[in-house]
């Protein structure tokens, strides 16, 4: 018995009848392992993105959370680390999966990088230094959205997941729309105010947070739930074909 | 045989007559020796300059004992130690932001040279801890020290891994007149924490050479932490834009600028170092960087 199975003959051939064999052609096997690897991390970078955004949006926003509930933050952006470090561990999806994983993954350390210095920001919340590397957390959690749908997108396009791959491509255009972009265009705003103007950073971020209304936050959440979606329905692709092997519904495989 | 078997490079030379050239501005700046030069402008550099100087002759005299480098065989390596360098210092001067334990003065008022000055000034750190290291290794030093085997379970590495969290993310959260104290916590704290996962990970591991029985790594890296702390602070102490030490404890006995007892500091910093460097290779590589 083998522990990897024929691409070839996955159950994506009866999804899409094109897109697999060219898949397959690409990345003949799949170990099982990698599967659960692949439902490993998808799992947790769902709950890790999810939990690093609704405390992130706290944090920035509440001044009063106690340090208990702060801590929650680490443990979100730890688990879409260690998420993204099981992802990265699959090397049976080919070179264009690898790399991109690589850029994911190292997107994933810088978050657990500046995380520690929203902590200590929020202890000394007037330290302008601390405050730029809080901005930064902000941006490499962007950037690492982005890099996740494109890390989706070659998933997809090796499980022949066409629905999946457009959906990974309109999300990640939409990330770099409405979050990329209105993120460069604040920190742009901030910046020269505090330089032209000769402004206070902390009383500029204030002012910009202050006109943040329901509508803006939602248009602003938006992207993070669809890739939060996305990761899920992942998730639950891989899963699909892990029950399938389980099956033995064609396969030959003899662990998980 | 006396085990210098190849040519000095160059840059070492460079390296030697750039340093003593920066001593002569220091002294010259100490000394009021031709006012009419503006010594500060040249002191204000000093540590970099001294610094990346220190780097070329230390990496020309391990050349001449062996033969290979950091400068000429490992500069992908040399690249990567100063990134992360810049990366691990700017997360002590975020816990310097919180729990005030030195401030830095006369800094260059324009930002962008200031921040220039910064990252080329972090970027010597782990180069230099890790050279020195080597240096002591190529001259076989502690070769010959032993301990006690130490018997790593699986609780004892996790009690290590608490331990070194608890350290690293409680102090920040304490009152604010006391946080000054717990600088010696931040030290060891990111060695307990990372080293674990080093030694799980299969990378180089100073907890596995306690296995081993074996004390030399650890005590040249001991080493290279003295002999950095003595210079950083031999070299700040005279420069223009320096630092001086603002943290509660031991003020009044001074070595140059540092309270003596945060000398002790800079041996556990060169292993933490190690353990820093180590932990973020070992998610893109299973090679060697250091080669210490």
């Amino acid at each position: 018995m083998s522990d990897t199975i024929d691409a070839a003959a996955q159950p994506t051939a009866k999804l899409d009848t094109v897109a697999a064999p060219e898949a397959a052609s690409r990345n003949p096997h799949i170990p099982a392992s990698d599967y659960v690897r692949l439902a490993q991390g998808f799992y947790f970078v769902f709950w890790g993105l999810l939990v690093t955004v609704l405390m992130g949006a706290q944090l920035l926003i509440v001044s009063d959370i106690q340090p208990f509930a702060e801590l929650f933050l680490g443990l979100g952006v730890l688990a879409t680390a260690v998420g993204t470090w099981r992802l990265y561990q699959v090397r049976s999806l080919g070179e264009p999966w690898h790399s991109r994983m690589r850029t994911a993954l190292a997107l994933a350390g810088l978050m657990v990088y500046f995380c520690m210095f929203v902590y200590l920001w929020r202890r000394t919340p007037e330290s302008v230094y601390l405050l730029g590397n809080v901005f930064g957390f902000a941006a490499v959690g962007i950037l690492y959205i982005i890099a996740f749908n494109r890390v989706v997108a070659a998933l997809a396009a090796t499980l022949g997941r066409k629905d999946m791959a457009r959906e990974s491509r309109v999300f990640g255009t939409g990330n770099i729309g409405l979050l990329l972009l209105p993120f460069a265009g604040i920190v742009a705003y901030i910046v020269a105010s505090v330089v032209v103007q000769r402004g206070n950073l902390l009383s500029e971020m204030r002012f910009v947070l202050s006109r943040a209304n329901l509508l803006v936050i939602v248009v602003l959440l938006l992207p993070f739930s669809l890739t939060l979606s996305l990761a899920w329905s992942c998730k639950d692709a891989v899963l699909r074909h892990l029950s399938n092997l389980g099956s033995g519904d064609g396969y030959d495989v003899d662990s998980p | 045989m006396n085990g210098y078997r190849h040519r000095f490079p160059r840059y070492g030379t460079v390296g030697l007559i750039v340093l003593l050239l920066m001593e002569t501005a220091i002294f010259c700046s100490q000394t009021g020796a031709f006012p009419e030069v503006g010594w500060w402008q040249v002191t204000t550099w000093a540590t970099p300059v001294c610094w990346w100087a220190y780097i070329l002759m230390l990496d020309a005299w391990i050349y001449r004992r062996k033969g290979a480098s950091l400068l000429t065989a490992r500069r992908e390596s040399l690249m990567i130690q100063c990134i992360l360098s810049v990366a691990f210092w700017c997360v002590f001067e975020a816990y310097n932001r919180v729990m005030p334990g030195w401030r830095y003065i006369h800094l260059e008022q324009d930002l962008s040279w200031r921040l220039v000055g910064y990252a080329i000034a972090f970027a010597t750190i782990l180069p230099a801890i890790f050279l020195t290291c080597e240096f002591f290794q190529s001259h076989e030093c502690f070769e010959r020290t032993w301990m006690p085997r130490i018997r790593w379970s699986h609780g004892g590495l996790v009690a290590s891994a608490v331990a070194g969290a608890v350290f690293v993310i409680v102090p920040p959260f304490l009152p604010g007149d006391t946080r000054g104290y717990w600088w010696a916590f931040v030290w060891v704290g990111w060695f307990f924490l990372l080293e674990p996962f080093n030694y799980w990970r299969g990378m180089p591991s100073i907890y596995r050479d306690w296995e081993r029985g074996d004390p030399s790594r650890t005590m040249q890296l001991f080493g290279a932490g003295a002999v950095c702390g003595l210079l950083w602070e031999f070299w700040n102490m005279w420069a223009y834009t320096k630092w001086v030490y603002v943290f509660p404890l031991g003020q009044n006995v001074r070595y140059f600028e540092m309270p003596l007892v945060g000398f002790l500091g800079f041996l556990p910093f060169a292993l933490e170092c190690f353990a820093m460097f180590h932990f973020i290779a070992s998610f893109f590589t299973r090679e060697d960087r250091l080669g210490i």
